[in-house]
């Protein structure tokens, strides 16, 4: 049943792909059967997941091909299916909202190759995650980041988009390479190029070996999910990007790391030692505290948000990494509460943070640009956006009652354990984390207040914003569905966590059920003490509407003058309203010694000599990209130097390579005698 | 016996919103006598809110939803938390929603709407008050969590009632960590209730304040909630602090009598911690801004070093 509801979900989808690609002459019909065939092909996809869920019993299906090494196994577990059921679920709501968002290209773009690309990055991501075999999945690895990097340069002509693609192109591609030397080691090992196998010859690994295919995969996996410093690439891109895709990519295309470091943690090397997970953990720490930091910054919308996805892969690393240290440590219980809460921030963060990008991406089709500085006052012109907006906000930042608080509780309790361990190198990591965990929080807070006031409240800075309207209902529905979303998973979270569960039969110290996280009823059972989401939703929501009816009942007699905003009697312009850059400015202060802003001032007098009266005063701030100047510049300048040097051998001169070959055969006969 | 519970969870829910106007009333009464002046009486608080209550209010035109909103979000979240936390009994109204993270969270809910509320009505103060306190309590959160964690990892839950009944025999309990954590408390809650030396609650207009330039477009019932709301999230961080770290008041039970001498120590309890802040306020000048960040720091780092002192 699953397999056919899957083979039906890639076929749609590639005829899509083609029929789009025939009807390339009408934007509207490309439009129109492309985004038909994805919404199909993602609802089934959905449906083949929930339909293997049901069963659950792992399969995997091969098809032998004529290409030698190339199997095609579809393979189906827990762990697969949850990610089937976020990439379906993710990608038919932003098909919705495609179908609206995509009309204003009409005009100046061919859509036909953009929606090609779009229906084969679903098709290829479905495939990541149900690859059982190494040649395949890099084949569908390698179609996902080919069909996302077009996607990112849709919009090929403006320069910085190009750019920006580059640079994502590049990244993911070292990437690529880190994963093809994991794999060649695996494979190495167990003698066959299938996941099954993988997992089976694990215990041959020696811990040389088991290590350096962990860094292979932190390094390749790591990129393509954002931790720092692998990051770069994420704020390029996702600002060039159209907003439909930057959702996809943020929301779900980032997860397929994640996916595969979890596969590969816990299945191909599932003896980890206690530094892998301190290491992962410590990554997780700078990278949401550093994610959240750089998203300060930013007063570019996508930009912002793209940080903001470093810094949720950061808590979600948070969690991987914990269960990885309590796995070492033969604490099985508290190792599966912890990859749980990675688990269910993964599903979070793709609801919220794709709400989020559609959010900005209906700002930026209204208004034209990223630049919040010139947006304001949107929330009465576009009030359905802005609701979305602001519960997407409201999530992200982990605030009670929604959805982002129940992960990072579970997060928390997971580290709370950490100290409570009797490794002193375990306590003081999650100290840090904690640490870092309870600023993230904190700042998020304070950098989607920006986001949302500077963006949504006030008066508009623009003559566009000025003018800017609600957008469609297909954006409108699609976001209050992801909305809703946001809200359901905070008030059903036991029970989804109950379902989730089930992931953790992944490694063979997790039993099906693990006694440590139980779910008895709408309670979440951590240790005696039951937590319920349930009830603190409803109570939140409940005593908030009751303030407000039972003051509205009480004071109905009371009158309501409306006037403009006081403002000692100064004319009431948008330059009196606080600017995204000055809300933030005095945590950039504060942070300076990790952020190292740069301030430069220069003014201009009436009277040169005097100096009292200045005609212009002009004051430039700067964050610079440390990881550029101090990573990948230098990165770069020994790659030319090295190929540079390495010229010098090429003389033209037949005689020097006739010695070349000589001292190279006289080498390897040295080689064998002596090894022999 | 299960009415008796459900009655004193309720009461005692109900508990803090009444008393706090008095607890301003007090510190306020308190301060003035420190600074040779009358001041006004104990109960002027209440006065204060009824009369607000039965004024007609104005209202931006440059305002949204947001704001009008924001009174009753700020007030219904601080009611949730006041119902979330054991004050004379440990049995509470919601108790598998009481824990320490739900608590530091549903107030950052109240604080982020009052922040929107600053910015919405496009202001130059109003603004600058969103961009402060939204910087101070980024700042704060991880020192106020790091005050309570403590208490916490001793006695390894974050269900509040277990964590203020075993402070009832004090076994898990050093002195050291327990100073270390009720000082890093102390400081979190002078500057999550906009008091000295992060903010001066007296004040309007000037070009320091941050708390009141976000409020200060308000009028009317909404003013009042506003008001009223600060005043229980006062009373409501001295009773959380009272109750972890200078324990021993609450009941265990919810026998009528044990009930009435609980808040009748608890009384007192507070009657000190507000004296403590009425001396503070009397004796220290406000801090400079950009001086703050180093205070939230010092309180983080205290609650690190009880943290390590207990987990060792």
């Amino acid at each position: 049943m699953h397999l056919a509801l899957f083979c039906i979900a890639i076929v749609a989808l590639s005829l899509g792909g083609v029929l789009a690609a025939l009807l390339y002459r009408s934007n509207r019909a490309a439009h129109l059967t492309g985004l038909s065939a994805s919404l199909i092909g993602t609802l089934a996809a959905v449906a083949s997941a929930a339909a293997w869920w049901r069963s659950g019993l792992s399969t995997t299906w091969q098809i032998a091909t004529t290409i030698p090494l190339l199997t095609l196994d579809v393979h189906f577990d827990y762990l697969a299916a949850f990610f089937v059921m976020i990439i379906g679920t993710i990608a038919s709501l932003v098909t919705v909202y495609s179908v609206g968002y995509l009309r204003q290209y009409y005009t100046e773009h061919r859509l036909a190759p953009f929606l090609v690309c779009y229906n084969l990055f679903m098709v290829s991501m479905l495939l990541v995650v149900t690859a059982g075999n190494t040649v395949y999945f890099l084949l569908a690895w390698e179609l996902m980041s080919l069909t996302s990097y077009c996607l990112v340069i849709f919009e090929h002509r403006r320069r910085s988009t190009v750019r920006a693609g580059l640079l994502y192109f590049i990244m993911t591609h070292i990437a690529t390479a880190c994963l093809v030397l994991m794999f060649v080691l695996l494979a190495n090992n167990s003698g066959s190029l299938a996941f099954n196998d993988f997992h089976t010859a694990a215990s041959n690994l020696s811990p040389l070996a088991a290590s350096v295919i962990f860094l292979l995969a932190l390094i390749g996996f790591g990129t393509k999910a954002g931790i720092i410093p692998l990051h770069v690439w994420l704020p390029e891109a996702h600002p060039a990007a159209p907003s439909s895709i930057s959702a996809l990519m943020s929301g779900v295309m980032i997860k397929m790391g994640i996916y595969m470091l979890i596969r590969v943690l816990f299945e191909f090397t599932p003896a980890a030692p206690l530094w892998w997970g301190i290491l992962i953990v410590a990554i997780g720490a700078i990278s949401s505290l550093l994610g959240v930091l750089y998203a300060l910054t930013e007063h570019d919308i996508k930009r912002l948000l793209a940080y903001h996805s470093v810094e949720n892969i950061g808590i979600i690393m948070l969690g991987i990494g914990s269960a990885v240290v309590f796995l070492a440590q033969e604490k099985p219980a508290i190792a599966a509460v912890g990859i749980i809460a990675s688990l269910y921030h993964t599903l979070n963060h793709a609801v919220f943070k794709t709400l989020l990008f559609l959010g900005a991406g209906a700002v930026v089709s209204q208004t034209g640009t990223t630049n919040m500085e010139t947006h304001g006052g949107l929330i009465k012109r576009m009030p359905w956006t802005a609701g979305f907006f602001l519960i997407s906000s409201l999530a992200i930042s982990g605030i009670v009652p929604f959805n982002g608080f129940i992960s990072e509780w579970l997060t928390f309790q997971t580290l709370l354990q950490g100290i409570n361990n009797v490794s002193g190198i375990v306590k003081v990591t999650s100290l840090g984390a904690i640490a870092a965990l309870a600023f993230t929080g904190g700042l998020a807070a304070a950098c989607f207040v920006k986001a949302f006031g500077i963006t949504f409240l006030a008066r508009p800075r623009s003559v566009e914003s000025e003018a800017a309207q609600e957008v469609s209902r297909w954006e409108t529905g699609s976001m209050a569905a992801l909305a809703a979303a946001c809200i359901a998973l905070s008030v059903l979270a036991s029970r989804v966590l109950a379902e989730l569960r089930h992931i953790t039969t992944l490694h063979p110290a997790w039993s099906a059920t693990v006694p440590f996280i139980t779910a008895r009823g709408a309670t979440l059972a951590l240790d005696t003490h039951g937590f319920s989401p349930a009830t603190m939703a409803a109570a939140v929501l409940i005593i908030i509407a009751g303030v407000a009816a039972a003051t509205w009942w009480l004071t109905r007699r009371r009158q309501v003058v409306f006037g403009p905003t006081w403002n000692c009697g100064t004319p009431l312009t948008p330059r009196m309203e606080i600017t995204a850059t000055a809300f933030s400015r005095a945590l950039v202060v504060i942070f300076r010694g990790i952020l190292r802003g740069t301030r430069q001032t220069s003014v201009e007098y009436h009277d040169a000599r005097l100096r009292y009266f200045p005609t212009t005063t002009t004051i430039t701030l700067h964050v610079p990209n440390l990881y550029t100047r101090w990573m990948y510049r230098p990165a770069a300048q020994a790659l030319f130097f090295g190929t540079h040097q390495l010229r010098r051998i090429q003389t033209g001169n037949v005689h020097v390579y006739l010695l070349y070959i000589f001292l190279t055969l006289v080498g390897l006969m040295l080689w064998v005698t002596w090894s022999s | 016996m299960g009415n008796l519970v459900l009655v004193s969870s309720l009461v005692q829910a109900a508990l803090l919103p009444a008393l706090a106007p008095l607890v301003v009333g007090g510190i306020k009464l308190l301060k003035a006598r420190l600074q040779n002046r009358r001041g006004a009486p104990l109960w002027q608080p209440y006065r204060n809110l009824w009369k607000l209550w039965h004024k007609d209010e104005v209202i931006s035109t440059d305002a949204s939803w947001i704001f009008t909103w924001a009174p009753y979000v700020m007030f219904g979240s601080t009611l949730v938390v006041a119902a979330l936390i054991p004050v004379i009994t440990l049995s509470v109204a919601l108790p598998e929603a009481s824990d320490v993270l739900v608590i530091v969270y549903a107030v950052a809910l109240g604080i982020f709407f009052m922040a929107l509320a600053g910015l919405d009505v496009g202001s130059a103060f109003g603004g600058l008050g969103a961009s402060r306190e939204m910087t101070l309590s980024a700042l704060n959160e991880g020192g106020l969590l790091f005050a309570i964690l403590p208490a916490a990892i001793a006695t390894g839950t974050t269900h509040l009632p277990t964590i203020m009944g075993s402070q009832l025999e004090l076994t898990s309990w050093h002195v050291a960590p327990w100073l270390l954590a009720g000082s890093a408390f102390f400081i979190a809650l002078l500057a999550e209730n906009a008091r000295y030396p992060f903010d001066n609650p007296a004040t309007h207009l000037e070009l320091t304040m941050v708390h009141e330039a976000m409020i200060l477009e308000y009028s009317g019932k909404r003013l009042a909630l506003l008001e009223w709301t600060a005043a229980t999230k006062l009373l409501l961080f001295t009773v959380l602090g009272v109750n972890i770290f200078w324990p021993g008041s609450i009941a265990n039970l919810t026998a009528p009598l044990a009930l009435l001498s609980s808040f009748l120590v608890l009384l007192v309890k507070v009657a000190v911690v507000a004296a403590a802040i009425a001396a503070v306020e009397s004796s220290m000048p406000k801090l400079r801004y950009f001086r703050l960040p180093d205070l939230l720091f010092t309180s983080f780092l205290l609650g690190a070093i009880a943290i390590i002192m207990v987990a060792l």
